[in-house]
């Protein structure tokens, strides 16, 4: 037996903005989001009577984004990871003490975009959900190592390219 | 003082703040459920998150089944074939043996009837 409107409602009210801003965070489409974030939510409807607790509930709600935005993302067969490649070979380092804000706005969520998938999960449960290592790992079900590489490797490639991106428009500007 | 990195990771934090879901969605998810049936016990929830794996396994690719399901009918039809070909050498076999023996019946008569007509052949 499922659960009654009411509650549902009260769940879709309570944590919309997490699931839909991981989806969004992570599929980088908003269109695409908003299907994933739905389709999080009828599951829940479907079987989410038996979730035990409110912590149950969060926890469980942000696998099943991350699962159902993930696979989302390989259907559409998005693959930066050779790219991501050639990023951290490259000399692209930022320069010691310099800043983001040099003049220009540099969009780190769209450079968020361009990270392979398992780092910018990573990158999207620390930073934006705020979750430690280990509670990541739990979630996804990896090793904290794993998890961990992933955030390093990720940041430092967002930083490269924040860092390129910013030389770029230092050099427009010029 | 922060160092150049610890500075990237807030600013990182304050891009990725939580935003707001399309508007409507909550009425669009409530429309959608209002033809979803829910499962009785299929799906298992139970347990602290730990052990709430269920429905975190990844679900076996909808393609799976029917790559298993055309392996097996195509299993079926080879063994099927094999079947007929084997029935069909057997029975040409039989068909050539008793061809053979019609044959050989035959060259008897013959020598017999030649040896009547005093022709005689080696043995």
């Amino acid at each position: 037996m499922g659960m009654g409107p009411e509650e549902f409602r009260r769940l879709i009210e309570g944590h919309q903005r997490m699931v839909f801003s991981i989806a969004l965070r992570v599929t980088g489409e908003y269109g695409v989001a908003e299907e994933v974030a739905q389709d999080v939510f009828l599951e829940l409807y479907r079987g989410g009577d038996r979730l035990e607790s409110e912590d149950h509930v969060r926890f469980w709600l942000r696998r099943v984004t991350v699962n159902k935005a993930t696979d989302s993302l390989r259907r559409k067969a998005r693959r930066p990871e050779a790219a991501a490649e050639e990023w951290m070979e490259e000399q692209h380092l930022p320069e010691a003490g310099a800043r983001m804000d040099a003049g220009m706005e540099v969009r780190l969520e769209e450079l968020l975009r361009t990270l392979p998938e398992p780092m910018r999960v990573a990158v999207v449960l620390r930073h934006q959900e705020e979750m430690l290592p280990d509670e990541i790992a739990e979630l996804l079900g990896q090793p904290v190592a794993t998890v961990k590489s992933n955030l390093q490797r990720g940041l430092q490639l967002l930083r490269r390219k924040a860092a390129v991106t910013m030389k770029e428009y230092v050099r427009e500007q010029a | 003082m922060n160092r150049p990195e610890d500075e990237f990771d807030e600013e990182l934090m304050r891009e990725l703040r939580r935003v707001d879901a399309p508007e409507g969605f909550a009425a669009r998810v409530m429309e959608r459920s209002a033809v979803v049936p829910t499962h009785d016990d299929k799906t298992v929830m139970n347990g602290p998150p730990r052990v709430a794996k269920v429905l975190a396994f990844p679900k076996p690719r909808a393609w799976m089944g029917s790559a298993i399901a055309a392996v097996l009918v195509l299993g079926c039809f080879v063994a099927e074939r094999v079947h007929v070909e084997r029935q069909k050498a057997e029975l040409a076999q039989q068909q050539f043996e008793t061809a053979m023996r019609v044959t050989d019946h035959a060259l008897d008569q013959t020598r017999v009837q030649l040896e009547r007509a005093g022709l005689r052949f080696g043995n």
